[in-house]
């Protein structure tokens, strides 16, 4: 009896199996590969040559890697400033109006369902130096206000910047939005009666009840401003000059380009341990400072 | 009562007319004359015309891109409502021994960024480079823990009672998934159906470096070919760029309720 009820709790595995297998390949042997890589010499054809560090010293001298991390730092910087106080405006916004939040929140959460390549591509033409934006400005006799977009390597970054915000702040307003709305509405009443202002109540009442969304929500967003990828692979792919190159458009190019993979590697898993460090960072807030998040 | 107007809903509609317009202005491109857009690229069309629609199919080989997308999503969905169903099912049900700890690698093994090098050359040596499994694979694999998580997450509800009754009427573990689990978890296999759809419809990361030839390619990959060659024709590139998001926009259009509270339970982040 109790040899086969053993059997039958093991079964469960048979249930798990099949999908690990694909997670295994997918996931876990790549993970344990990406910590062997990046010390071995490869061509992505024949077998990887193990030459110690000297891929991690090649990327400390190599200038574009410098460039591609400080525009990681300002992807980030940015990501987690503007958009995230814009959507925080406008949940905050909707939290207050009564008709029309559904619609809201759809219409603003619909830029993300758009392929990064249809949506880069209308960015585009927006920025086009000749139709575009600022065909109008030209017309209007504005032309001082002439927004030289993707061409000029200084503006470049921006632009691609205001193209992902657009792309992806909606989803943002509504996890903001749904923390706000469970939000004790009667603290917020109280501290009304008690003749508290507007930014008074916003401060020290709505801010600190939805802090634990709003630290994932701030973590989520710089995770993934390291990660930084596709709209400046399709808008820019990391020119002009390299001037909007992020550490994942360089080894994308350079492993699947250049064929330097160990070297790519490297820089990936430099890029692995920034991400690191910032969820120890997090774990640390969680852990030790009792952030209940 | 008098009807007052919220003055909230300014700042709301203007941003609202900045997420819609960008869209609105592939979709009105779309239909202008070619020549049309050099003076007028932001405007209303005068004409509408449909023939950039007929010509993009033809040279951006649209038909060959919507089938292979449209089978390596389907597959992709299929896999991981089933893979991930029985996951959690196992993990939620059948009491298996070591489960604890299973969820604590899936856990950590969640907040890691893809391997993208390692999976691009484990494929090169594997033969996958253009190939359908090629891309399903590593789909299925990334997707997998969060949605085991997802899905567990709401199976944790179901009382455990109905399942013995079920055992005890002689139904087989098989059985009792497919005819009282999924019918009972169906709110959430529908959010991670939809959003696993989305992603797989929209990957470029992978998809571009595995699918190298224009007969494997997905539409979203493709597209970035198709403007490449057709830089300067506007109107073409439009409708390419419609007919690469309609189908998206379409299920958007269906779902939006289960899109919007799907993102508040499910924090799924593109």
């Amino acid at each position: 009896m109790i040899k086969r009820s053993r059997l039958v709790r093991w079964k469960g595995w048979l249930f798990i199996l099949p999908g690990l297998l694909f997670h295994i390949f997918a996931v876990t042997i790549p993970a344990m590969l990406s910590l062997y890589l990046p010390f071995t010499e490869w061509n992505g054809i024949s077998m990887p040559k193990f030459i110690g560090i000297e891929n991690f010293v090649e990327a400390f001298q190599d200038r574009i890697v410098g460039v591609a991390f400080l525009n990681n730092v300002k992807w980030m910087l940015f990501w987690v400033t503007i958009p995230i106080i814009f959507a925080f405006g406008l949940a905050y916004l909707l939290s207050k109006i009564k008709r029309g939040q559904t619609a809201y929140q759809s219409i603003f959460f619909s830029t993300s369902i758009i392929t990064v390549t249809v949506a880069g591509q209308i960015w585009f033409w927006l920025y086009n130096p000749f139709s575009g934006v600022n065909f109008y400005l030209d017309k209007a006799g504005l032309g001082f206000l002439e927004w030289p977009g993707l061409t000029i390597p200084s503006f470049a970054l921006v632009s691609v910047l205001i193209a992902d915000m657009w792309r992806g702040f909606g989803g943002n307003v509504i996890w903001l939005l749904a923390a706000l709305t469970q939000n004790d509405k009667s603290i917020e009443e109280a501290a009304k009666l008690d003749g508290a202002g507007r930014f008074r109540i916003l401060w020290n009442i709505v801010l600190p009840q939805i802090r634990p969304t709003l630290v994932v929500v701030t973590l989520l967003t710089a995770l993934g401003a390291f990660g930084a990828f596709e709209m400046v692979y399709v808008m820019t792919g990391g020119g002009p000059a390299h001037a909007t190159e992020t550490l994942s458009t360089y080894y994308y190019s350079l492993s699947t380009r250049g064929q330097r993979a160990g070297y790519g590697s490297a820089i990936a898993l430099f890029q692995m341990f920034i991400a690191f460090i910032l969820i120890a960072v997090y774990a640390y807030l969680k852990k030790k400072k009792g952030w209940d998040v | 009562m008098k009807l007052r107007f919220n003055w909230r809903h300014i700042p709301l509609l203007i941003v609202t007319a900045f997420s819609l317009f960008p869209m609105l202005l592939l979709l009105m491109n779309a239909f202008k004359k070619k020549a049309e857009i050099s003076k007028n690229p932001l405007g209303w069309p005068k004409f509408w015309t449909f023939e950039n629609f007929s010509m993009a199919w033809e040279q951006g080989h649209f038909d060959v891109a919507y089938m292979n997308t449209l089978i390596i999503t389907g597959i992709t969905v299929v896999l991981v409502c089933v893979l991930c169903g029985f996951a959690a099912y196992g993990l939620t049900f059948m009491s298996t021994p070591g489960s604890g700890l299973f969820l604590a690698y899936l856990f950590i093994t969640m907040s890691m960024p893809i391997g993208f090098i390692p999976i691009f050359f484990m494929e090169i040596k594997l033969n996958l480079i253009n190939t359908y499994w090629g891309v399903i694979i590593p789909f299925v694999g990334g997707a997998f823990a969060f949605n085991v998580f997802l899905l567990r997450a709401f199976m944790l509800g179901i009382p455990k009672d109905l399942l013995e009754s079920a055992r005890v009427d002689g139904a087989s573990s098989i059985g009792t998934f497919f005819r009282i689990i999924l019918p009972l978890a169906k709110p959430a296999f529908v959010v991670v159906a939809i959003f696993t759809t989305l992603s797989s419809w929209n990957e470029i990361f992978l998809s571009n470096a595995i699918l190298q030839t224009d007969t494997m390619k997905t539409v979203s990959v493709a597209y970035l070919n198709f403007t490449s060659k057709y830089n300067t024709n506007w109107a073409l590139m439009a409708a390419g760029g419609v007919m690469t998001v309609v189908p998206m926009v379409v299920l958007f259009l269906l779902m939006t309720k289960k899109f919007v509270s799907g993102m508040q339970e499910g924090g799924v982040k593109f």
